[in-house]
């Protein structure tokens, strides 16, 4: 029965380390997004600021107003591109949320049969059950805060300096993820390298 | 003349356009190929593809000139004097010396300015071939109006559009970019010699977005593309 737990984990904890580079990769991949999102505002800024009756091109009455608009559209498309690299985050946090359930669910299984003593046992090369069972819970906690802070981000976007300075710093900050990744990998190495040879 | 009322799904005939650039793909003429106001539809409809390619080519350059003129500028005002004192070039090859009291500007400042005005002159040519490309459709439109005692054709030269449409759509395209180009030029007098930051930054924006250029742009030129067969 633990055995099936250990199977459980192991897929679990493979995929947790593989999910860990890809939200890497996928929040890497908005840096030049956001750097777009900031020279945009920053148009916008001076677009806006500029009296237009000081310039030769005051005999262009509409122009404050065409070259907002096409700012604001190509901001817009950067939104959306974005979206889709949030959806890919989601991706990682529901993938890690089923991840976590599902070891859940094998374990509250067969806890009563494995007992207290096997689940918490621990020795110098591998983590207990439960401590594994601990790390992949705040994995997931960690996912669903910063998938959760990020769409709040996009969903109150607005097209100010300030916001989008915010926005941008917010969004490549990925808190503790990676270094509790990388510390459940290292803890779980031993374990990930039995399992992988029973495999 | 004699015209076929549909496109043929696979029409060959020899490049014809004379702009520079990217050409739309042309295949050798077969036995099929179109003749007379058909075939001067479709070849101007391929002309204003490579024209308005070569457009977005040369102000894709012109922004990046315009971004350096701006840094430079930039630069000149929060950095110290650079050692050199250059004269800048206004239009059309004046040399004036810097204003009193103006910054001392880079040395690369001046080619810059000299590239922006080769790359204006370029779009400006890019114009006059556009205005041709209307001239010479309003000539096939009144063929026909002529040819079928001054009402219009009841079978369209390609799949559905009238030939009117083609001289519509070309106008509402030279419309756009001729209201384009003269904002090109005061971007081109004004850029080297605005020392405010937020209004160099509007001239960067403007030309890079091309307030005058619209979304349906675009639209228009594929519909004429896929309706002529070139798509």
């Amino acid at each position: 029965m633990d055995i099936t737990i250990r199977k459980e984990l192991f897929k679990a904890l493979r995929t947790v380390d593989q999910d860990d580079k890809k939200w890497k990769e996928t929040v890497d991949a908005s840096a030049s997004h956001l750097s777009s999102m900031c020279n945009l505002c920053e148009q916008l800024r001076c677009c806006d600021k500029v009296n237009l009756e000081t310039t030769p091109l005051r005999s262009f009455a509409d122009i404050k107003d065409r070259l907002q608009y096409k700012i604001i559209y190509s901001l817009e498309i950067i939104v959306e591109k974005l979206r889709d690299n949030l959806k890919l985050l989601h991706d990682i946090q529901k993938r890690s949320n089923r991840n976590y359930r599902q070891c859940m669910e094998v374990y509250q299984s067969n806890a009563a049969q494995l007992g207290i003593d096997k689940v918490i046992e621990r020795s110098a090369t591998e983590p207990s059950i439960t401590d594994m069972l601990e790390w992949l819970y705040d994995i997931d906690r960690i996912l669903t805060l910063q998938y959760a802070k990020r769409k709040l981000l996009l969903d109150i976007v607005r097209y100010d300096q300030d916001y989008v300075d915010n926005l941008s710093k917010q969004w490549k900050d990925s808190g503790d993820l990676h270094s509790l990744v990388g510390n459940v990998m290292a803890h779980t190495c031993f374990f990930m390298a039995e399992e992988d040879d029973t495999r | 003349m004699a015209e076929t009322s549909k496109t043929p799904k696979k029409k060959r005939h020899s490049t014809s356009s004379t702009a520079s650039g990217d050409s739309v793909s042309k295949q050798s003429p077969k036995p099929t190929a179109l003749t007379g106001s058909s075939r001067k539809i479709k070849d101007h409809c391929a002309d204003w593809h490579n024209y308005i390619n070569k457009w977005d080519s040369i102000n894709d350059q012109g922004f990046q000139l315009v971004s350096s003129i701006a840094n430079c500028k930039i630069q000149a005002q929060s950095s110290e004097a650079p050692e050199k004192t250059v004269n800048v070039i206004t239009r059309e090859g004046d040399i004036n010396n810097l204003q009193e009291g103006s910054h001392k500007m880079p040395v690369e400042l001046n080619d810059y300015c000299t590239q922006l005005e080769t790359a204006y002159n370029s779009m400006s040519k890019l114009v006059k071939k556009m205005e041709i490309i209307c001239t010479n459709l309003k000539g096939v439109c009144d063929l026909e109006l002529h040819q079928n005692n001054g009402a219009w054709s009841d079978k369209p030269l390609f799949q559905t559009w009238p030939t009117k449409l083609f001289y519509d759509a070309s106008s509402e395209l030279l419309s756009m970019y001729k209201k384009e180009l003269p904002i090109k030029q005061i971007i081109l007098q004004e850029i080297a010699h605005t020392e405010d930051r937020d209004r160099l930054m509007f001239y960067v924006a403007t030309w890079l977005h091309q307030p005058y250029i619209e979304d349906n742009s675009k639209t228009l030129l594929e519909s004429m593309l896929v309706e002529t067969g070139h798509r």
